[in-house]
């Protein structure tokens, strides 16, 4: 079975077919990808080489096993292929010095419980030595404590429950995606006190990371001066709004702050203008808003706000090399999700290059983890006490060229934020 | 005689098994176990009585959300834990059954379901209480009364387990063929006969349907130590429908092909992830092969053995099976 | 609580309802005439709303999106009917095992062929804005839904009700034997209703693309939906289809704009109550055997 689809998936590459609707199809099949083989450094098709690698090589480097737990079916799919994509980029593209790192796919489906059973299987049949991925926040709790009971470190590099990294969390669970309010604190500070808008509504789903992002948003929103009229929470997955835009009264509120993702997210703005709510009423999200959907919103995106942890948009070296590389081997432009990925496995290889590859000692690579500094493809992250990453939170505004494409622009930077960011 | 023989039978292989498994599977067998029961209990009201519940896995979790808050919150044992949330669960299943099963096909199917999603919201939604989607997180397993047993042991927890997996499928087979077991084959053969006969088939339709819930709760409360924490995926509709597919598959109305389904889906399937990205759809196709393959399900493998032919197993049309003139 | 809500919320609860009736009539079509619980239902929507999303973006036209959308899931709803007649006219058990094979691999297939990228289908050009009616803006689009509707909700009964086929159709449902004994090739019947019932899907996954998107996931979500508005309006009837989608609409809508702090139960704690009541649903046919 797996050789086939390893054969599969060799075969749509090598026909060329890098379109996107072919690399969905055929890039997450992928159960067992053997990333980074030595001549992956110079080598334009990487598929090509890991099927090499795979019957090849002789003198065997340190051999590192990581798990990535994704969904990769249901509704979460699309983001979970899109970082399982960022993950495979950059361990395609940067090889680890006498380290030979092999991928193990695991589809969550977005479930707890089979998250868990896959965990398990990754752990103790695959003897993964680390897990990484987790897109959902329901994933996280019994995630991080499978990770701190089997003793298994684990990276998050999207989900943002806050419970798991809080003041109690476990020493094996590590955060390079920023937490659930990370960003949206700031915003709350930005729009009522740079915006100088005071009179908001919130509208999200009505599930843990709706809660407290929109939460976090209210919080600070309110302590810098201004007010929550209204409170809209319809269901999770909900993309018809009408019942909610019509509790908010366009000559009251000057603001409305949304949580919502992928189709739940252009529906919103579209309806937004559909009830004659927009332009007039300034919208402002976190940065998962537009994820994988700006193109897709089109014009009804004009003049969003958002409190973004990447944008394309970043002039530094890093996004320039994250890039180009995507352009060369996917092609176009990346979304939050792809970048997030390949942030978390760019985390992940720092940590075990540090040690040689040997992860023998579990608590060296905690130490190692805990340790990082570095400038990725988003600017500056660090890990605080309770393995939580500190970042940049770039306040961006959504503008239309002259041609009708969409582009952020970054109109704010706020640095080294932690989880609980207060103005200075 | 015989029947209990051979669960004893199964019950010393099964006992034996982890000698020749890795503790991976020892894991994974633990949890087969568990829904295969979950899929026999639901056997009874689903084979037995003729009635469909896309609900059951209310009870399920119903009785593991029980047990973890009283240890997470109120610091149970739990072992009184355990009981809490089994009585839990039955006392909701006797308040709902008599509403319920008033109806027949698929308005029951409809009000399972609509309750089933009514509790979901509640552990979901429910923040401060039931910790939404998080779940509750921290249960400890109960301590075994022999102090030299660590059930923190892969294996001594699928002994536990088995132990009561056992007894389960003991009472469940006794049950069935218990007078009362037997007069619900005539429910579902032929409602108005049973009425005829002067059967109070009201209440026999209860009691599978509480005996199913009381089965879906004392699985929801091994899952849940198994697990060590409850989250509102054992309240979803998707585990309650797997359980209808487990029943179908392995045969309406044999239980032990309801069993072995139900712990052979789940295998397939967790392993199934580790194979291929397209594991829904091979699944999808799983299902449609065995439709057209064996339409009796697994049970009717052995029948088909013995007889060489096509076997006649319970059938029929919606109506039949209480349908919308369920209430004659 | 002014007059401006509850005009909006009334004219909400119609979309909502619109939309559940487009996705339930032809559920309770087929279940009606053939006992068919076709559990691929909302992977017949699903592909409607693929298809069509697809010819919108190469054509940019809605129209041609609606009829491409109704074919295809059509002729996916014909080859599966021939394939598979004889096990759909079989037991309820298989019936669930087949149709809900058929979903999952369907919702993979998708999922392989689409990509799992969300998508939005653009209203048609004419209903692309905003009307105002009675001091609130309401889109024009979902005014055009609720008009759509009712008219075309109309039309079907009346079709069921009186036209010649109608007949045909419903002396199939009464009595098999005796209708094959007049000369009625029931199996061509069948066959018929079997595909009406999927082109309707087809057509719902299009005409709701602008307003739920077109996503995965979204298969499994609309068929419970269509469950339950089948069941509580009485199965196979189409008139209780459409009161029940009104209904449920306009109480889901209600309850949750309402009281949004309980918005997961404003649609299921009244199907429960609804169907207590009233066992066989709100027009239920088939009382008794």
């Amino acid at each position: 079975m797996n050789i086939q689809f390893r054969n599969a998936r060799t075969a749509c590459r090598t026909l060329g077919l890098t379109a996107g609707l072919i690399l969905s199809a055929c890039q997450p099949a992928q159960p067992e990808a053997t990333a980074a083989p030595p001549a992956a450094t110079e080598a334009p098709a990487p598929a090509d080489t890991e099927e090499a690698m795979v019957e090849t090589e002789e003198p065997m480097p340190t051999a590192v096993k990581i798990g990535v737990l994704n969904p990769t079916t249901g509704g979460l799919a699309f983001f979970g292929e899109l970082s399982n994509q960022g993950i495979q980029l950059y361990f395609d593209n940067n090889r680890i010095e006498s380290v030979d790192v092999e991928l193990v796919y695991a589809d969550t489906a977005g479930d707890p419980q089979q998250a868990l059973d896959q965990a398990r299987r990754l752990v103790e049949q695959e003897e993964v030595d680390f897990l990484m991925g987790l897109v959902n926040s329901a994933v996280v709790v019994p995630l991080a404590q499978f990770a701190d009971e089997a003793q298994v470190p684990l990276l998050t590099v999207i989900a943002g429950a806050q419970a798991p990294l809080g003041p109690n969390s476990s020493p094996y669970v590590f955060r390079s995606a920023m937490a659930n309010g990370q960003q949206d604190r700031p915003l709350g500070w930005y729009t009522a006190s740079e915006l100088g808008l005071t009179q908001g509504a919130t509208a999200a789903w009505d599930f843990l990371v709706g809660e407290e992002r929109a939460g976090s948003f209210a919080e600070m929103f309110t302590d810098t001066g201004g007010t929550i009229l209204t409170e809209q929470k319809p269901p999770l997955g909900t993309t018809d709004y009408g019942p909610y835009l019509s509790q908010i009264d366009p000559s009251a509120i000057e603001v409305v702050y949304a949580f919502f993702a992928g189709p739940g997210a252009i529906s919103f703005l579209q309806q937004m203008g559909e009830f004659g709510l927009s332009p007039d009423i300034q919208v402002v999200a976190s940065g998962y808003f537009t994820a994988g959907v700006l193109g897709a919103m089109g014009g009804s995106a004009e003049g969003l706000v958002q409190a973004a942890q990447y944008t394309t948009v970043l002039d530094t070296p890093e996004n320039k090399t994250f890039l180009e590389l995507y352009e060369a081997q996917i092609g176009g432009e990346p979304s939050v999700y792809v970048e997030e990925g390949y942030l978390g496995a760019e985390v992940a290889a720092r940590a075990i290059e540090s040690l040689g590859g040997d992860l023998s000692d579990i608590q060296a690579f905690l130490d190692a983890l805990a340790g990082l500094d570095f400038d990725g493809p988003s600017g500056p992250i660090r890990f605080d006490k309770n393995g939580q990453s500190v970042r940049n939170v770039y306040i961006t505004r959504v503008v239309v060229g002259e041609d009708g494409t969409v582009q952020h622009e970054v109109i704010y930077v706020i640095e080294d934020v932690t989880l609980d960011w207060t103005p200075e | 005689m015989r029947r209990e023989l051979l669960i004893l039978i199964a019950a010393v292989i099964l006992a034996l098994l982890p000698r020749f498994i890795s503790t991976y599977w020892v894991g994974l067998m633990t949890q087969a176990l568990i829904f295969g029961a979950f899929a026999m209990g639901l056997d009874l009201l689903v084979g037995y009585t003729g009635l469909l519940s896309l609900g059951h896995a209310a009870f399920f979790g119903l009785a593991g959300y029980g047990a973890a808050l009283a240890i997470t919150r109120w610091s149970l044992d739990p072992w009184l834990a355990a009981g809490l949330g089994i009585g839990l669960s039955v006392l909701v299943a006797l308040a709902y059954a008599p509403l319920a099963v008033r109806l027949g096909g698929l308005a029951l199917l409809t009000v399972t379901l609509a309750f089933g999603q009514v509790v979901w919201g509640l552990a979901t939604r429910w923040t401060t209480f039931t910790g939404g989607e998080n779940g509750v997180p921290g249960v400890s397993r109960p301590v075994l009364p022999i102090s030299s047993l660590d059930i923190a042991d892969p294996i001594i927890y699928y002994w536990f387990s088995l132990f009561w997996i056992v007894l389960l499928v003991f009472l469940i087979s006794r049950f069935a063929h218990s007078p009362v077991g037997l007069s619900l084959l005539g429910v579902r053969d032929s409602e108005t006969r049973m009425l005829a006969l002067g059967y109070n088939v009201h209440r026999r339709k209860v009691t599978a349907f509480v005996v199913a819930a009381a089965v879906g709760a004392v699985c929801g409360i091994l899952s849940t130590y198994f697990n060590k924490f409850v989250g509102p995926g054992s309240l979803d509709w998707r585990l309650s429908a797997q359980m209808l597919l487990s029943v179908v598959i392995g045969g309406p109305g044999s239980l032990w092909g309801p069993f072995v389904a139900g712990s052979g889906l789940f295998i397939i399937r967790t392993q199934l992830v580790g194979e291929t990205q397209r594991w829904v759809m091979v699944l999808g196709f799983l299902y449609i092969i065995t439709v057209l393959v064996l339409p009796g399900g697994l049970a009717s493998i052995p029948v088909r053995i013995r007889n060489r032919r096509i076997s006649t197993l319970p059938s029929g049309t919606f109506d039949s099976t209480g349908g919308e003139g369920g209430d004659v | 609580m002014d007059l401006r809500f509850w005009m909006f919320q009334l004219l909400n609860g119609l979309t909502t309802g619109a939309l559940l009736f487009f996705v339930a009539a032809g559920l309770t079509v087929v279940f009606g005439l053939m006992r068919i619980l076709n559990l691929a239902h909302g992977g017949l929507f699903l592909l409607g709303g693929f298809v069509g999303w697809s010819v919108q973006q190469a054509t940019g036209s809605f129209t041609l999106a609606l009829v491409a959308g109704a074919v295809a899931a059509g002729l996916l709803g014909l080859i599966l009917q021939q394939a598979f007649s004889r096990t759909l006219l079989g037991s309820p058990f298989n019936q669930v095992l087949l149709t809900l094979g058929i979903a999952f691999v369907l919702n993979n297939a998708y999922l392989a062929l689409w990509g799992g990228a969300p998508r939005s289908l653009q209203a048609p050009e004419i209903f692309a804005r905003s009307v105002s009616v009675y001091g609130i803006t309401y889109p024009a689009y979902r005014l055009f839904l609720i008009g759509l509707a009712f008219v075309s909700g109309t039309a079907l009964i009346i079709f069921w009700e009186r036209s010649r086929m109608g007949a045909i159709i419903r002396a199939c449902v009464d009595d098999r034997q005796m209708a094959s004994a007049m000369g009625i090739r029931v199996d061509l019947v069948f066959t018929f209703v079997f595909v009406l019932g999927a082109m309707l899907a087809g057509l719902a996954g299009v005409l709701g693309g602008p307003v739920l998107g077109v996503s995965i996931g979204l298969d499994f979500d609309v068929l419970l939906l269509a469950i339950v508005v089948m069941v509580v309006g009485g199965i196979g009837s189409l008139a209780g289809a459409f009161a029940a989608s009104m209904l449920v609409g306009l109480v889901d809508t209600f309850g949750r704009a309402s009281f949004p702090e309980i918005s997961y139960f404003t649609l299921f704690v009244p199907v429960i109550l609804i169907l207590l009541l009233r066992p066989k649903g709100l027009f239920g046919r088939f009382t008794g055997e």
